[in-house]
């Protein structure tokens, strides 16, 4: 059990991984897109932002687009083995699941008001529900990075040290390129 | 069926190919048919295959049998493509520095 929820990837990588994690992303947008959830960025999630379903999806693509690129250039950089793009998309595309919960968390805030100006006064009025929703994110967020280290190190063939340096490397790189596209087309969308 | 193969894995004998003593790499120094007793004594290496542990011997003998294919070996294991490929560089790796060990302790 512990194995399936934090290394699934000794079971299931390549294409059919991609697609399973390609379809648990779109279920993902479209429940963002519902609840106002927005995944700007590789490690991102903000809630309350209405914006067109078109950028939901755009968001998913990006987020996965520069995990599987940053990822597979680091694996060719310093893994031994001849790895395979098809392994590190797909093990990335599944590592974002736990995004699809955080997504439904979203739904906690329908109907909650936070457009006051002062956000002492918002803090003061829902502080049991961002205090809630945060440690959930972060739960998820935690369990998500877990997930993508694991998807690095079997995909890539990587231990110790050098797993880990190579990963934080390509997840910063990750991180800021998506965060910056999005950003950048935001005003399209929005 | 389980239990029976996992007690004859528990009786069987594994090859030590390391000193206990020194760590150097060990060689056979006689053998004998158990036919007719006849015993042969000399210094002879241990075949690389033979430093490998029982489970890595077992991953070659399936990868042979599967025509060396990790996607045939993946399905009947039960495992993904690149936890296969992994096992098998690190077998890879394993042998390599054994090949390297062996040159130079014949030296």
């Amino acid at each position: 059990m512990k194995k399936w929820l934090f290394n699934p990837f000794v079971y299931i990588a390549g294409a059919r991984a991609l697609l399973t994690g390609a379809g648990i992303m779109a279920v993902t947008a479209v429940v963002a897109y519902f609840s106002l959830t927005h995944f700007d960025g590789v490690l991102d999630a903000h809630l309350g932002d209405k914006a067109s379903i078109g950028l939901c999806f755009i968001e998913q693509l990006t987020n996965l687009a520069c995990q599987a690129v940053f990822f597979f250039i680091a694996g060719k950089i310093f893994s031994p083995s001849a790895i395979r793009f098809i392994d590190v998309a797909g093990t990335m595309a599944l590592s974002r699941w736990p995004m699809l919960l955080f997504a439904f968390v979203g739904f906690l805030y329908a109907g909650v008001d936070m457009s006051n100006a002062d956000p002492m006064y918002t803090l003061n009025q829902h502080l049991m529900l961002i205090g809630v929703t945060s440690i959930i994110g972060l739960v998820l967020v935690i369990w998500m990075v877990a997930l993508m280290y694991n998807a690095f190190t079997v995909s890539c063939n990587l231990k110790g040290g050098k797993a880990t340096g190579a990963f934080i490397g390509a997840i910063i790189v990750a991180e800021v390129v998506a965060h910056l596209f999005i950003h950048s087309i935001y005003k399209h969308f929005i | 069926m389980k239990i029976v193969l996992l007690l004859y894995h528990s009786m069987q004998k594994n090859l030590p190919h390391i000193c206990p003593s020194c760590s150097s790499t060990l060689r056979v120094k006689s053998m004998v048919c158990e036919q007719c007793s006849t015993e042969v004594t000399g210094i002879f290496p241990l075949p690389l295959l033979a430093s490998l542990t029982q489970t890595e011997q077992d991953f070659i003998v399936a990868f042979v049998k599967s025509s060396g294919s990790l996607k045939i070996m993946a399905q009947q294991l039960g495992l993904s493509y690149p936890t296969v490929r992994n096992l098998l560089d690190d077998i890879i790796q394993k042998i390599e520095t054994n090949e390297k060990n062996n040159k130079k302790t014949s030296k």
